[in-house]
């Protein structure tokens, strides 16, 4: 488990406008270029924020990730996703 | 001679200009207190606000989290993207931002420095709303990592505001400075309690303040702080950085509203040795 790595791709999606086109193309592919492992790619490619902040992710982190590439953009969804995990 | 002429603690909750509404009268009292704050720069015929905020994992990731930051050169802000708060410029004061910086390489302090910046909200909100309305006032915008661990702790943050207060104290021209440590209350960032207002743990803080106690404020775990204030308490730090640059000095309280709409307890304060 990487938490450094975790958090680069995370910052990454929720700043980087270029990153989350890339993401949205091939998300496989992008995440390739962090060295994650399997278990740490399915947390990013299935929006599990509750156990990104559970590993140690920074919630400042998850949330720009989240309102930023997840489809919903939905920060009430954000928080019903945490309150149903924590 | 530069001095120090006063200091002023005051939130920066972005939901502000997200089209959030808050309860009216409590967007009233919020407005009439940034707007007291103004006034009161104005009445001290400030030339210059020494702006000190914490990144938000938005200028910085984890490829580079400068401790302490501060910014010499051309600024602009705010980097995100409000609907009632479009980016500007921000006048800096080169010339004692630079000395600030030198004086402090020279004293132990490594200051990280951004030539050409552009700031997010925990400077430009404090911007917009206290120092643009006076006219010809410039700033110098200053950041400690209290957001990302590694976390600059409290101490150093106290630390900080006293080397910062030399500095400004041995820069040989006339210069009238503020000093604004921009952050907090109570407030939840992107955990499961976003939302919740602790105005108990707030209103304790404040108290603190209003007696000077620093001791107890530096004596407060990053623990206790999150569990009683959240994410957003920890910017504790840059009140206690303008303190530090204030020693002595004692806090009176102007404003203190718990808004959950703006997911933030919302404390304004200014700093006086008139006590």
């Amino acid at each position: 488990m990487s938490l450094n790595r975790l958090e680069q791709v995370v910052y990454d999606l929720g700043v980087k406008g270029g990153s989350r086109k890339q993401f949205s193309k091939d998300p496989e592919r992008f995440l390739d270029g962090y060295y994650l492992d399997a278990s740490e790619k399915e947390m990013v490619m299935e929006f599990n924020v509750a156990r990104l902040i559970e590993v140690g992710v920074s919630p400042l982190l998850t949330m720009g990730f989240w309102v930023l590439t997840e489809p919903s953009h939905s920060v009430k969804k954000y928080l019903l996703k945490l309150s149903r995990s924590f | 001679m530069a001095e120090i002429v006063g200091g002023f603690l005051l939130p920066h909750p972005p939901m502000m200009f997200s089209g959030v509404k808050a309860p009216e009268q409590q967007q009233k009292n919020v407005n009439a207190a940034y707007q007291k704050i103004a006034d009161r720069i104005g009445e001290l015929e400030a030339s210059t606000v020494i702006i000190v905020g914490a990144d938000h994992y938005i200028l910085f990731g984890p490829g580079c989290l400068p401790g302490l930051l501060i910014g010499i050169g051309d600024v602009d802000g705010p980097i995100e993207k409000f609907s009632d708060l479009p980016r500007s410029q921000h006048r800096v004061n080169r010339p004692l931002a630079t000395h600030i910086m030198e004086h402090g390489r020279a004293n132990d302090v490594d200051w990280a420095v951004a030539k050409a910046f552009t700031v997010d909200h925990a400077i430009s909100i404090p911007h917009h709303m206290v120092v643009s309305p006076n006219e010809g006032v410039e700033i110098i915008p200053i950041y400690i990592d209290v957001a990302s661990s590694p976390r600059i702790e409290k101490r150093r943050a106290y630390k900080l505001g006293q080397q910062i207060s030399q500095a400004v104290d041995a820069f040989p021209k006339d210069e009238r400075v503020v000093i604004v440590g921009s952050g907090g209350l109570s407030h939840w960032v992107g955990s499961a309690p976003m939302g919740k207002v602790n105005a108990e743990f707030d209103r304790w803080v404040m108290a603190l303040i209003e007696e000077g106690d620093v001791d107890e404020l530096l004596a407060l775990s990053d623990e206790e702080i999150l569990a009683e204030g959240g994410e957003g308490a920890l910017e504790i730090c840059q009140w206690l950085c303008a303190m530090g640059a204030m020693k002595g000095a004692r806090g009176r309280v102007i404003a203190y509203e718990p808004i959950p709409e703006w997911i933030t307890g919302m404390g304004f304060l200014e700093l006086t040795f008139d006590f």
